[in-house]
């Protein structure tokens, strides 16, 4: 007993001597602050010839150009910039600079929606401690590119009373069956649709105004509802896996049932198409959200379909078909998703704005 | 529809046998009951310039009338929290408390609710450690895990101090521990010789609330413990040890992985008799941070540290201390259960949320920081969170607040029981290191105030008494982008109790704040980034929407104390909230609320 309070004590005590000495270390900052530095403008403050402008500024191509931003203030002041645009995208600039001279924007944004072709730009430019605002606008031709964009669903055509991207279909299943509350097509922001339980006016999608909608009924109990999806030229420029993301924004209502899978099917053989004997990859995820959340999914993560027997390598550059489907689980319930901007990407995923 | 009715009817089937077990185990007398029933409600009024709204119309003289936003209104709710302990032997408990509720303006079953607000099991393993499971109290140093006030209130009137306890009480605050959701040991080994006592403690918890159908989000937990040493009542010696963590594998994929270490030492050294005593004290340690997440693809970590040492002494005869210590804690030191703020100081409140034609969101003042249930944060942030300047700009995050070093000394004298008790604190402190900026803010607060037990001065049998408290903090900065904020908060109050335990009781609190403060915002790492938001009493863009503060809270009313737990009090308030914010579209926010606060509680 006296060895082990004789020991509890020598433990406690090199303990203590040894935190008290880390404790001690101070941090390094060689910049001898720390956050962003900023600067007040003074009181005389203002900014040359009162002058705000934007290059280029009328049907920019995103993909192309970056916009650049002139003004010259008095001082070196800490500046915000705001461009915000018509459908509700917007992006923020800030710091502590004489002049705008270094601010390129490439067509990226904060929050979730995106700045769509045509859209209409303003750019509010206003500074520490000063009541001045200055605004210039342009327009958006071509908005930027994240990756290779599976589709926007913004350009549609008319199936019956619903609408399709060119060259996708219905996979077939308890959406397609005319039963109340089913639906499986593209849906416009704020269209309502009638004899479904989604309050679709509501539901602004990140990318436009077009998104796609599933619901249905598990009629047979089989956990599967319905999918679409289609054929699509990707092209992916890489063989690893790894270093590909699919990505999706994906609209839930919280409800425990509610399930979606994302596939992707690659065309093994190479002979263009996919045939019954080429690997189908998928990807299931509960959808217990409520609103739009990005799903971001590596592609090594993709799981092989066991009814398909294909070569069973993952291999990106062969991706040819992709596909969305709505299932129930537990299985048996009326189940729902929205889905947007499927996009892949290189590297690392979508950015979560 | 159907689903809820299936789960009404499962609740209520469960709700039978528990009962009916609970009626059972009384008879087998192994089961004990206690709880809290308490009715609110309260009436209130709106006013002033936040109902008028500024319009270019001529038609309407250059304002109108906010036509949206209700002026008065009532609410309020019963509720009734029955508390289950079952006890078949001295070594364990299960106990759980079940809370019936019901809104005001809910009749027949329609706004009532049914839940359960606290299980927890505990009991004694081999008559030396004790145990708790469930939902549990959790508490280390103010520099591990703390759950520190959100704002100075010690010397408050009894009329708010009323109405603080309810929001406490509905929201965990007991004491200054967290809530949490886990396990928690502790066993004692006292010895005869040479050590008195050492002492063991471990607990793991989650850190908050989690929506148990969010699989995307990992479990974050709490874990960690204490090992102290008690030589004798000269001296004793701890190790503190806290982790926050994400636990990896609990969801599909690893969108976070949060990894928060602190490590600590506290010691007490000195010496006490019946005239005497004093001591030497002080906490040291580091935090050990990373963070990783997936769609930066990138990994934050951060080391940070603290010490803080301190002198006490007191003579006894006289109850009269004094204190004195340093502390200097670094800007990445970062302990996620001490530094976690109890209240949103920008939580919309449920008493008039929006103003403005529903433009704005009213900012919750000094009536809804004692009475408001929903603005308090009950889950350890890994983000220190936002914080208004004029509240508390010197400890926002409570002792563990980084960036921080200087000396604080103090008195205190008398005590609750005898004719007067108070005390006096001052903070003499500065930032370690300038944030956005060379140069470094200076702090300098005082606080501090005193009970005054006028009944036993004049020996009286009733119960009479005054309360005075002040908090007076000045924030300095020199240089490019100085700063230069000073607030005032000040307490008074007394109550007589007229006749056997009826008692009036009153109220005044203000808070005064001037000047201007830079609010940095912080990213996902907790580092802090642009835009800067400032805080300034000009008008200006991008300032922050409170500016010249200027805030005077009433009440006045009885109580009458059925027992010591068990009271009824009725209050009329009057708050009046002025501030220099003003927008060209909406117009200045100044505004009241008039209330009629009724409430009777029974502790049982």
């Amino acid at each position: 007993m006296k060895r082990f309070k004789r020991n509890s004590i020598l433990l406690l005590s090199t303990l203590c001597v040894c935190i008290l000495s880390i404790s001690c270390k101070r941090d390094k900052h060689p910049e001898k602050m720390i956050g962003p530095e900023y600067r007040n403008a003074d009181p005389d403050f203002f900014v040359v010839d009162d002058a705000f402008t934007m290059s280029p500024s009328n049907e920019v191509d995103l993909t192309k150009a970056l916009v650049a931003f002139d003004a010259k203030f008095s001082q070196e002041v800490t500046y915000f910039l705001k461009l915000s645009s018509n459908n509700g995208a917007s992006v923020n600039f800030t710091g502590k600079a004489a002049d705008l001279s270094k601010i390129k924007w490439d067509g990226g944004h904060n929050g979730l929606y995106f700045f769509n072709a045509k859209d209409s730009v303003i750019a509010e430019l206003s500074f520490l401690g000063s009541n001045k605002i200055l605004k210039d606008t342009l327009t958006i031709k071509t908005p930027k590119s994240y990756g290779v964009l599976v589709n926007d669903f913004e350009t549609v055509k008319p199936a019956g009373h619903k609408k399709f991207p060119a060259s996708w279909y219905v996979f077939g299943g308890e959406a397609g069956t005319g039963l109340s509350g089913a639906y499986n097509g593209v849906v416009s922001y704020p269209q309502s649709i009638t004899g479904v339980n989604w309050n679709t006016s509501s539901v602004k999608p990140p990318s436009g105004n077009n998104y796609y909608y599933m619901s249905g009924l598990d009629v047979n109990n089989d956990f599967y509802i319905d999918g679409a999806g289609g054929i699509v030229s990707l092209n992916l420029k890489t063989t690893n896996p790894d270093s590909v993301y699919y990505n999706v924004f994906v609209y839930g209502r919280g409800f425990v049932n509610d399930k979606g899978s994302l596939k992707i099917q690659e065309n093994d053989n190479g002979k263009g198409g996919i045939e019954d004997n080429e690997d189908e990859l998928f990807y299931d995820f509960k959808i217990n959200w409520t609103g739009w959340k990005l799903i971001s999914v590596k592609y090594s993560d993709f799981s092989f379909t066991a009814s398909i027997v294909g070569n069973r390598i993952r291999e990106p550059h062969k991706a040819g078909k992709v596909g969305f489907t709505l299932l129930s689980d537990p299985s048996g319930a009326s189940t729902q998703y929205g889905f947007d901007y499927p996009i892949f990407t290189y590297g690392k995923p979508l950015p979560q704005n | 529809m159907i689903t809820y009715n299936i789960m009404s009817k499962k609740f209520l089937l469960g709700l039978v046998i528990f009962i009916a077990v609970c009626i059972q185990n009384t008879n087998a007398q192994t089961v004990y009951f206690n709880g809290l029933g308490r009715a609110l409600v309260t009436t209130d009024q709106l006013k002033g310039n936040v109902l008028t709204i500024p319009d270019a119309n001529p038609l309407y003289q250059g304002s109108r009338t906010d036509s949206v936003i209700g002026r008065r209104g009532t609410g309020g709710y019963t509720i009734f929290d029955l508390g289950v302990n079952a006890q078949p032997n001295e070594n364990l408990r299960a106990s759980a408390i079940l809370r019936i509720r019901n809104n005001f303006g809910g009749f027949y079953g329609n706004e009532s609710s049914v839940f359960f607000r606290q299980l927890r099991i505990d009991g004694v393993i081999a008559k030396i450690v004790k145990y708790e499971i469930g939902d549990i109290d959790l508490g280390l140093t103010p520099y591990t895990l703390y759950n520190f006030d959100e704002s100075y209130h010690d010397y408050e009137a009894d009329v708010f101090a009323i109405r603080r306890s309810i929001v406490n009480y509905e929201n965990f605050n007991f004491g200054n521990k967290w809530r949490m959701q886990g396990a928690h040991a502790n066993a004692n080994f006292r010895f005869t010789q040479g050590i008195e006592k050492i002492g063991v403690r471990v607990f793991a918890a989650r850190a908050g609330r989690k929506d148990i159908l969010d699989l995307a989000t990992p479990d974050r937990v709490n874990w960690g413990g204490r090992l102290d040493l008690v030589q004798s009542k000269f001296f004793q010696i701890g190790g503190n040890y806290i982790q926050m963590l994400d636990l990896t594998g609990t969801v599909a994929n690893n969108v976070y992985e949060f990894d928060n270490k602190v490590a600590t030492v506290d010691f007490k050294l000195g010496y006490e008799d019946d005239q005497i005593g004093a001591f030497l004290y002080g906490e040291a340690g580091f935090s050990k941070y990373s963070f990783f997440r997936a769609q930066d693809d990138s990994t934050v970590s951060k080391d940070g540290n603290f010490y803080d040492i301190g002198v006490s002494g007191e003579y006894k005869p006289l109850k009269v201390k004094l204190f004195a210590s340093y502390r200097n804690v670094s800007d990445n030191f970062n302990s996620p259960g001490a530094q976690t703020r109890r209240i949103y100081d920008y939580g919309a409140p449920a008493l008039f949320t929006t103003v403005k034609e529903g433009a704005a969101i009213r900012q919750p003042g000094l009536l809804d920081r004692i009475s408001e249930e929903n603005i308090r944060n009950l889950n350890i942030m890994p983000v220190l969170m936002t914080y208004r300047p004029e509240y508390n700009n010197i400890t926002p995050y409570g002792t563990a607040t980084p960036n921080r070093k200087g000396v604080s000394f103090g008195a205190s004298v008398g005590e609750m029981e005898k004719v007067v008790k108070g005390d006096v604190k001052v903070d003499l402190l500065s930032e370690v290191i300038g944030e956005g900026s060379t140069d470094t803010r200076k702090f300098t607060g005082v606080r501090g105030g005193l009970f005054f037990n006028v009944n036993k001065l004049i020996n009286w049998e009733r119960n009479l008494g005054l309360n005075f408290g002040f908090r007076y903090e000045h924030t300095k900065r020199d240089g490019g982008n100085q700063i230069d904020l000073k607030s005032t908060l000040i307490d008074a109050g007394f109550n007589v109790e007229v006749v056997k335990s009826f008692d009036i009781i009153a109220g005044y609190k203000m808070l005064n704040a001037k000047g201007n403060e830079y609010v940095l915002v912080r990213n996902a790492y907790n580092d802090l980034v642009n835009p800067v938001q400032g805080y300034s009493d000009i008008t200006a863009a991008n300032t922050i929407s409170s500016q010249l503060f200027n805030q005077g809270l009433f009440a006045a009313g009885i109580r009458y104390r059925f027992t010591k737990n068990t009271y009824f009090t009725g209050q009329a308030v009057f708050y009046n909230n002025k501030s220099k914010l003003q927008s060209t579209s909406l117009g200045d926010f100044d505004y009241k609320i008039n209330q009629i606060f009724l409430n009777y509680t029974m502790v049982f």
